[in-house]
């Protein structure tokens, strides 16, 4: 075929969510400088990492669905979105997908906004936020130039939750369960590579769902791991903010 | 109710550390009962099933916790979400199985607020597309004896054959058979023949089998005419093995109307003019016979009909073909010559082509070059895939003699799931064999699905009496008589045996009791059966001590698997696998099931009364195209985010994808004066809607296309008013081959509004 002619580009965002955190992406991006975060990862222990590549990648968004499912978010929160871009000229067209979770940062600029210490980088390399000692102020949603974080209002898929929205469900090593004004309500939330299936040895859930088998997961600090051995000839996105993500691309490097 | 299996033994009480607070809560004793105990102390158990959000019944490990569905994950012993040919089960199944959007939205389904919860009786005896009902809740009872009464009535005046079904596939589909059967109609019919009844009998004709498998993962090259594996992922280890196959080393070619998401993985991707799949694929037989890069010895042996081929490919030149369906002559022949010469490889063809007036003939066309390079039945090639069989039903009795009312007997590869558009236009246009009075419709939204919407309301108005039996109110149901509540695929039993290249069963369980203690859709029609006092031929009543669980017990122990139910259930992930491998070459050791005993070029030597026209896979213009005042091919297809016209209820689903659009090139909206995002008067001879644009560079100048499955009226809040029904805008064409709906088979104009 012709070498790909780009005349327009075209951002088809797979929620509400995406487009907003994009945007307020794009904003820091040009605002905000990155210093060094102190919560330097502790390498002597397991360092978790993700892998996606977007040669396998279908844009199914069966990632986002068990995401939903396996962290019970609501209307709106998606921890896990897919941007889908088409750009060309018929015939010579060209479409990509691409998986946006929480890059979990080495340096992280969400941990150094939070006023009250509710969002902290975990040795095992996952960003985490505390529902309970979030104060909901969302200082951290603008900091992240990935979009990565949303607000928990409190609402439901349905007026009166569903048996499924109303059931107890873990995320970090907590139970939770919709009910008035209770956490994670009021919190923001994010991606944490699913940390609650992760200390039991599983994988995380958009991991297991992935119907491309495109996403990888495990332990940078094991040189052997599946992941690492993936990570190598990936880059990530925004690396110029100088974040250090450890969610890391394969295939051809996107705008970002 | 349920066992946990060995394999998954993980019912545990006390599910992990909790807050500070529950902390406390569990030493204050009986404190803890009330604040703690439902969040501390529950059973979790984990159930193997198999998933019907579509059709393609993938593998799931269902936790239930405490009686609530609380999460659907990939079952990896299910070959489903893994791969197609054993060769690769091991490998792949290293990393896991897989699970689509829809399958893990399985439990929004379940809980969805909107479901059906009682049998509903109509109050009101007008009937119309935007007519309330005013349903009335009854009792089962009460349902059973209305319906009981309406279908003594037509034993009493003895024409049961005024009796007609139609209904989802794998659901209650031999059930229904066996209620035909006992009560005296031939009229039993199912889902097929609205999908992809051509190209079942497409592979029927040419191999003898009516659901070959390409081996994707095993591949050279892949060439798919009309398919979206990507997207419409009928199975989910389509991806895996198509992306695997890619990574292998093989070549993705696509040829559609719209650069699909497939076409956006592949290497080469061809835009055509929809309904001109068989030139292409006939220019390139004729390419590669002229290269003499055909497979001699096997069609020496194995194929029926090559000179009388040969003859009519002689003038179907690349140059020929180019003015046909717009790929050039030159990409046709290079086409050709890398499809012979990177062996084995694989060409394709489904419901693209499958659902316009040309598609048996087109399908063929395209079957057949993995007849001409030999790439049948080889590792990497098109498997000769027969599907699991059950044994034999427990209910003994013969078919009734009545001829059917759609006349599905006229079609020559007429497939047995009947033909909903001649039911239709007879019903319509009141010229039937004989007169329907009652229908029992299963899980199908017809005024949706049905090509021709306002006719096909018309016609379901020409009945007195039908039962719709559906998770939902829906389009359909509004024209219902009574609607009983259906089960979602997490409260009942089924066995899946398709997909795959080699023989298992695998079973569907209700991993909860069904939510409303409503009858599953099987178990409705055996308690029908019973309460009609249906008898079987030795003149007992049917069905008087077999529950649908014994019914699939005996069919599983009287079938090649010869294992229980109960065995069933507690087989890794509740399936059963055959002990033989993939088999390839199968032609070689078993007997072709064509007429000839060959793989069949031609069908000159077949018995069937088919015209001239269809001996060989000739190309004909389709029926239907653009015309001055409807200049435009109007395409469809399905999205991965829903299925048919029965998901977009679904929360999780709706944030994904809550509309379609009517996609457009934006040269030609352009050069129309359209905007990206306007909304327009969307017009055929047929019918008129109004559809959002979207511009997408990817639609082919002459095209427009859109998703199916939206549009709805009368469906739950979250489908409601979204998007546009493209069934609006046909007509009743039918295939005159198979029978086949033409759902793509559409021209239109827009218009500003």
């Amino acid at each position: 075929m012709e070498e790909k002619k780009i005349t327009r580009k075209k951002f088809v965002i797979t929620s509400l969510l995406g487009t907003l955190g994009l945007v307020a992406g794009e904003l820091i991006r040009q605002s905000h400088s990155i210093d060094n975060i102190e919560n330097e990862v502790d390498t002597e222990n397991k360092k978790y990492g993700m892998v996606i590549d977007l040669d396998r990648c279908i844009g199914c968004n069966a990632c986002t669905i068990a995401c939903k499912q396996e962290n019970n978010t609501p209307p709106n929160i998606h921890y896990n979105v897919v941007i889908e871009k088409e750009e060309g000229e018929f015939p010579n067209v060209y479409n990509s997908f691409l998986p946006r979770v929480c890059m979990q940062c080495d340096k992280p600029p969400c941990v150094k906004v939070c006023p009250v210490g509710a969002t902290k980088k975990q040795k095992n390399g996952i960003v985490s936020i505390d529902y309970e000692t979030c104060i909901g102020c969302r200082y951290c949603m603008t900091a992240c130039p990935y979009g990565a974080r949303s607000f928990d209002f409190g609402e439901n898929y349905y007026d009166q939750p569903n048996t499924f929205e109303a059931s107890p469900y873990q995320e970090y090593d907590k139970i939770y369960q919709r009910g008035k004004g209770k956490a994670p309500q009021n919190s923001v939330r994010k991606c944490h590579f699913c940390s609650h299936r992760v200390d039991k040895g599983e994988l995380p859930a958009c991991v297991t769902a992935c119907l491309g088998k495109a996403r990888f997961f495990g332990d940078l600090n094991d040189p052997n791991s599946e992941v690492s051995i993936k990570a190598k000839g990936s880059w990530t996105l925004k690396s110029n903010l100088g974040t250090k993500p450890r969610t890391f691309y394969l295939g051809e490097k996107r705008d970002d | 109710m349920k066992k946990p299996l060995d394999f998954l033994k993980c019912t545990r009480r006390g599910f992990i550390a909790g807050t500070a607070t529950i902390g406390v809560s569990l030493l204050n004793g009986k404190s803890m009962k009330s604040v703690a105990h439902d969040l501390l102390n529950f059973e979790e158990i984990k159930i193997p099933t198999c998933c019907h959000m579509c059709g393609g019944g993938t593998g799931v490990i269902a936790t239930v916790r405490d009686g609530v569905v609380a999460k659907l994950e990939p079952n990896k012993y299910n070959p489903i979400g893994v791969c197609n040919t054993s060769l690769n089960f091991t490998e792949n199944q290293k990393d896991g199985a897989a699970m689509c959007p829809k399958g893990l939205s399985g439990i929004m389904a379940l809980y969805d607020p909107d479901r059906v919860k009682k049998p509903l009786l109509r109050t009101n005896p007008e009937k119309g597309i935007n007519v309330d009902p005013k349903w009335r809740e009854i009792t089962w009872d009460e349902a059973f004896d209305i319906i009981v009464r309406e279908l003594k009535k037509l034993i009493n005046e003895d024409r049961p054959e005024a009796l007609i079904t139609f209904s989802e596939n794998s659901l209650a589909t031999s059930i229904q058979r066996d209620f035909g059967n006992l009560f005296g109609t031939p009229n039993i019919s199912f889902h097929t023949n609205i999908c992809s009844a051509t190209r079942k009998a497409a592979t029927m004709a040419v191999f003898g089998v009516d659901e070959p498998l390409g081996d994707y993962q095993n591949s050279k090259y892949m060439l798919i005419f009309g398919w979206n594996p990507l997207s419409a992922v009928k199975w989910s280890h389509l991806p895996q093995i198509l992306l695997n196959g890619k990574s292998n080393g093989s070549k993705l070619v696509i040829i559609d109307p719209r650069y699909s998401e497939t076409a956006a993985k592949a290497d080469l991707w061809y835009p055509i003019i929809p309904g001109t799949d068989g030139a292409l694929a006939l220019a390139m037989s004729h390419v590669i016979i002229e290269e003499n890069l055909y497979n001699q010895e096997f069609i020496e042996n194995w194929t029926f009909g090559f000179d009388e081929y040969k003859k009519y490919l002689k003038d179907k030149t690349p140059e020929w073909a180019e003015k046909i369906c717009g790929v050039s002559a030159k990409d046709i022949k290079s086409l050709a010559i890398e499809f012979a010469t990177n062996q084995p490889s694989i060409a394709d063809a489904w419901i693209g082509p499958g659902q316009q007036s040309n598609g048996f003939n087109s399908i063929r066309a395209v079957l057949l070059l993995n007849v001409l390079v030999g790439s049948v039945d080889e590792p990497g090639g098109m498997m000769m895939t027969e599907e699991f069989k059950l044994g034999e039903s427990p209910i003994r009795i013969s078919p009734p003699k009545k001829k059917r009312f759609d006349g599905k007997e006229k079609f020559p590869f007429g497939h047995n799931s009947g033909v909903y558009v001649e039911t239709f236009r007879q019903l319509f246009e009141e010229n039937g064999p004989y007169k329907l009075d009652v229908a029992f419709i299963t899980m199908s939204n017809l005024v949706l699905s049905m090509p021709n919407t306002s006719q096909v309301v018309e016609g379901l108005k020409k009945l007195k009496f039908i039962v719709v039996n559906d998770n939902y109110l829906n389009e359909t149901s509004n024209l219902a008589d009574i609607v009983i509540p259906g089960t979602t695929y997490l409260e009942r039993f089924g066995l899946v045996t398709r997909g795959i290249n080699w023989e298992y069963v695998a079973l569907r369980q209700p991993v909860i009791k069904p939510l409303f203690n409503q009858y599953s859709e099987a178990e409705f029609f055996i308690e029908l059966a019973k309460r009609l006092e249906l008898k079987d031929q030795s003149g007992q009543v049917a069905f008087s001590n077999i529950r649908y669980e014994d019914y699939l017990d005996i069919r599983l122990q009287r079938s090649k698997a010869n294992i229980t139910l109960d065995e069933l259930k507690e087989a890794p992930g509740g399936v059963w696998t055959s002990p033989e491998s993939t088999e390839y070459r199968r032609y070689e050791k078993t007997v072709i099931k064509t007429e000839t005993k060959k793989f069949q070029f031609s069908l000159s030597n077949s018995s069937k009364n088919i015209s001239l026209n269809y001996i060989l896979p000739e190309y004909q213009q389709r029926r239907w195209l653009p015309d001055k005042k409807y200049p435009y091919y109007l395409i469809s297809w399905k999205h991965i985010t829903h299925t048919h016209s029965r998901t977009q209820n679904n929360p999780y689903l709706s944030e994904l994808k809550d509309q379609n659009y009517l996609y457009i090139n934006p040269m030609t909206a352009n050069s129309l004066g359209f905007k990206d995002g306007e909304l327009v008067g969307v017009i055929s001879p047929f019918g008129e809607t109004k559809a959002q644009l979207r511009f997408s560079p990817g639609m082919h100048p002459e095209v427009l296309g859109t998703e199916w499955g939206f549009g709805h009226w009368a469906f739950g809040d979250y489908a409601r008013e979204k998007g546009f029904a493209v069934n609006q805008l046909n007509k009743f064409l039918v295939d005159e081959v198979t029978g086949q709906a033409l759902h793509k088979e559409i021209c239109v104009n827009i218009r500003k509004i």
